[in-house]
């Protein structure tokens, strides 16, 4: 173990604790003084705006519905990457990792050029079948479950690997189907994996702006989800109301990192 | 026979794990593939098991053809070097597992179970799960696991080799009891000779993936049909040209007829034997080792420096 | 015939297909739209969103910024894993939970943050707001854990007993942090530091109420995008888009080149 002099250590220690006062711990503590400065009115007041709970109600639906999505297909993948051979393979392990290094305003735009209903790819057909993406719920799903695609995969594929394909051959050597071998063995081998990558799917889902403000047109009382009415009533001088939202959206979103901080250290030993 | 195999070849890439491999696996016997690492041992055993897909040739359990069986389908018992215990379930449920697949009444699975778990010796243990149990402890789970289907044959692939020495020899004598009980048909891979001298009825040596010789550990031991065999089953040295076992070879303190002269070296004892290196007095003045009982050593008072005649015992 | 155990049978072969076509339609044709409309108006069409003043002035600072944050990340990241790893004072665990904050905190809410300390009703007067100096800040945010979660894990696993192999055989702390300790970070803060420029020049969110947005002052590339998308010019918003996705790829392959060498030669 290397010895430091204590006094570099003291020097260190106060820098670090500076920096993450100054930037995180501070900020973070004044957004909640700010929500309570005339105690529960501003949520109160946020709460009794229907467009506001409105937003509200579609940042839970968008949410859930693409945490679900990813959810299905981030488990999928990992077992199809980590368990099957198949050509392309190495080729879809890297894409998988692209949504992380686009910006989110990019996500927007790419759906929008494939997906808007005037000169999309596919908008124009899909707006003559009578299906509406853009400007509309599923549209920010999709910018939501891109932008948070990779979040239980890069939980759940360590976890498959480190377990080895060991139990599920035992399984299947004591007469298990493939059904059976994934539902008693697999499924329940990467649990916590699967619970951290929904925690933060979630987290990440519920907190999206760039990519919904610009599919879902930003509509008030319709599109409109949390982190947009956000940007809206501030730059609109309701500031309370935005310190309210952004009080609420902080709180599930430290919540969520609790409940993955809490859980992960059992699980390991 | 109880299992048939057939011209069975096995590639990895390029290289040849099996090579047109024949071998035919007596019912009821408890049967030994030893060879050195990556030989193909494990590789055959998995490809019996239906872990792996051989390449061409054919797998025959219990005269039915398994060739394009899958895993589930062959009723095979198979045990793992690290287990494979069920992590997330007790120790009652991993034995239960293949039984509840099966769907058979709970209080026959129970009773099973019971009963399984009596024979490994962990009945007190039966509500615990994987990670409280040591590793003998778990293979003797992973063992009455796959029992519990009632296997046509009970595959092991380096059943020890994870465990410690002493934990291992334990164990080794255990499951040839457990065998002598159950009389199931059983063939274990592994790359300790003494293991396979000790526990099977019969040895399969395999090499580079092929079948150097199958026999009883007697034949295999006595009557090598290669060197490669000789030298993997036991301590050899050379002398005038062939391979022989270092305790066999008589040491004398005074010239006999056919004795061959040497001198020894330097000597070593461990336990019971005394191993001497010793210098044969030709030409070459090669170096071969000598194994003699601690008694033979003190009545020819033999010593590093004297003068020894060496006489090849082997039939 | 035979059969490969683990190739695809008929289950796994459809939920292959089924994955795939999803991601397709997701991710990788949206992407490949946008590479297809920035070569729209041909090459004269890409120089021409790109001599745009105020489009190379957005460049500059997204890009200028973003190396500058990572620079800061790389020497503040190491040394808050650091802390976090060999330290054991009160309040550790607090901390821990606090670096990954603005991981978890919507962008849109890290900027109104950030405004409450450093904007126009900051306790402490200082008025931050719609200067270059919130953009550094707001990159800065939300890009302080990447490399202090890289390079905590490999502090953790790092064998006591090499350093003290290099105490033992004389060298003093500082020598044994840069000749025994340093090397084998490396890999991770090059890991860290591509993923935090790739945050940082894609920011958008923490930027729209914090920097004003000014053009030739605080506007960034995605800021411009969303500029160009609003005003129905999705063909300079995509030639934007590309450059951002060019740049993060260079840097990502730039440090995996680092990252390479330095452990092929440790």
């Amino acid at each position: 173990m290397v010895r430091t002099h204590p006094a570099l250590r003291l020097v260190l220690r106060l820098l670090v604790v500076g920096y993450l006062v100054m930037l995180v711990a501070w900020p973070v503590g004044l957004v909640v003084t700010h929500t309570f400065d005339h105690g529960f009115t501003a949520l109160d007041n946020a709460f009794a705006d229907p467009n506001v709970v409105h937003a509200l109600k579609m940042t839970a639906i968008v949410s859930v519905i693409s945490v679900l999505i990813n959810l299905v297909f981030g488990v999928t993948i990992s077992i199809l990457l980590v368990r099957y051979e198949f050509w392309g393979k190495r080729a879809l392990s890297a894409l998988i990792d692209v949504p992380l290094s686009v910006s989110p305003v990019v996500v927007g735009l790419s759906l929008l050029l494939v997906y808007n209903p005037i000169n999309g790819w596919f908008g124009a057909g899909l707006a003559d079948a009578g299906i509406k993406i853009i400007f509309s719920t599923p549209g920010m799903i999709m910018a939501t479950t891109f932008v948070a695609l990779p979040l239980v995969i890069r939980e759940v594929v360590p976890v498959l690997e480190e377990i080895g394909d060991d139990q599920e051959w035992a399984a299947r050597s004591l007469g298990a189907s493939p059904v059976q071998v994934l539902r008693r063995i697999t499924l329940p081998s990467i649990k916590w994996a699967i619970v951290y990558g929904v925690v933060l799917a979630l987290a990440r889902s519920i907190g999206e702006f760039g990519a919904v403000k610009i599919v879902s047109g930003n509509i008030v009382g319709s599109t409109q989800t949390a982190t947009t009415v956000v940007e809206e009533r501030y730059q609109n001088f309701d500031q309370p109301t935005a310190y309210a939202i952004s009080f609420l959206l902080a709180f599930a979103s430290v919540i969520c990192i609790v409940v993955v901080a809490v859980l992960r250290p059992k699980n390991e030993s | 026979m109880s299992i048939e195999i057939t011209g069975v070849n096995k590639r990895f890439g390029d290289f040849v794990a099996l090579d047109n491999v024949n071998l035919s696996i007596p019912t009821g016997q408890l049967t030994a593939l030893l060879g050195p690492s990556g030989g193909g041992k494990s590789t055959l055993l998995r490809i019996i098991a239906g872990l792996e897909n051989a390449d061409s040739g054919s797998v025959v359990i219990e005269g039915t053809e398994a060739t394009n069986l899958p895993a589930q389908k062959r009723n095979v018992g198979f045990v793992f070097q690290h287990y494979a215990a069920f992590k997330h379930m007790s120790v009652a449920k991993n034995v239960a597992f293949g039984l509840e697949i099966r769907k058979r009444p709970k209080a026959e699975v129970k009773e099973k179970v019971e009963e399984l778990l009596g024979l490994v010796h962990l009945s007190q243990f039966a509500d615990r799960l994987p990670s409280q149990l040591s590793g003998g402890q778990r293979q003797r789970m992973a063992l009455a696991r796959a029992l519990a289907i009632e296997p046509s044959v009970l595959l092991l692939d380096e059943p020890f080799g994870a465990l410690d020495a002493k934990v291992r020899k334990e164990l080794r004598e255990w499951l040839r009891r457990l065998h002598d009980e159950v009389h199931v048909t059983t063939v274990f891979v592994t790359h300790d000779q003494e293991e396979a001298l000790e526990v099977a009825d019969e040895i399969v040596v395999i090499n580079e993936g092929r079948i150097e010789q199958i026999g009883s550990p007697d034949t295999l031991y006595d009557a090598p049909s290669n060197d490669f065999v000789m030298s993997f089953l036991g301590p050899t040295t050379q002398l005038n040209g062939a391979l022989v076992r270092p305790h066999d070879i008589e040491v004398f303190a005074h010239p006999v007829e056919n004795g061959i002269p040497a001198r020894i070296a330097r000597e070593l004892r461990v336990g019971f034997d005394v191993r001497l290196w010793v210098e044969l007095l030709d030409a070459a003045h090669e170096e071969i080792q000598v194994t003699v009982t601690r008694a033979t050593q003190r009545s020819l008072a033999l010593a590093e420096g004297n003068d020894v005649w060496l006489v090849p015992t082997s039939a | 015939m035979s059969r490969k155990v683990n190739s695809l049978g008929r289950g796994s072969g459809l939920a292959l297909g089924i994955s795939l076509t999803w991601f397709s339609l997701l991710v990788l044709i949206p992407l490949a739209a946008v590479v297809v409309k920035s070569t729209a108006g041909g090459w004269s069409g890409f120089t021409h969103t790109l001599s745009n003043p105020q489009t190379q002035a957005a460049l500059r600072l997204t890009i200028g910024d973003s190396l500058l944050v990572t620079v800061l990340n790389v020497v503040m990241g190491t040394v808050i894993a650091w802390v976090l790893v060999r330290e054991r004072f009160p309040g550790a665990a607090i901390l821990d939970v606090i670096i990954d904050l603005p991981f978890a905190l919507p962008t849109i809410v890290a900027g109104l943050v950030l405004l409450s300390l450093y904007g126009p009703q900051s306790p402490f007067g200082v008025n931050e707001a719609n200067t270059r100096n919130a953009v550094f800040l707001a990159l800065a945010f939300v890009t302080l854990p990447f490399i202090v979660r890289t390079v905590q894990p490999v502090l953790e696993e790092l064998d006591k007993d090499v350093e003290e192999a290099a105490s033992s055989l004389g060298a003093n702390g500082f020598t044994t942090f840069r000749r025994v300790i340093l090397p084998s970070l490396v890999p991770a803060i090059a890991a860290g530091a591509g993923l935090s420029f790739a945050r940082a020049i894609s920011e958008y969110g923490s930027l729209v109420l914090l920097s004003g947005n000014l053009p030739f002052k605080t506007e960034v590339a995605s800021v411009r995008i969303v500029g160009f998308i609003e005003g129905d010019n999705t063909a300079a918003a995509s030639v934007i888009a590309v450059v951002l996705l060019v740049a993060a790829l260079v840097v990502i392959v730039a440090l995996d080149v680092v990252q390479r060498r330095v452990s092929r030669r440790g």
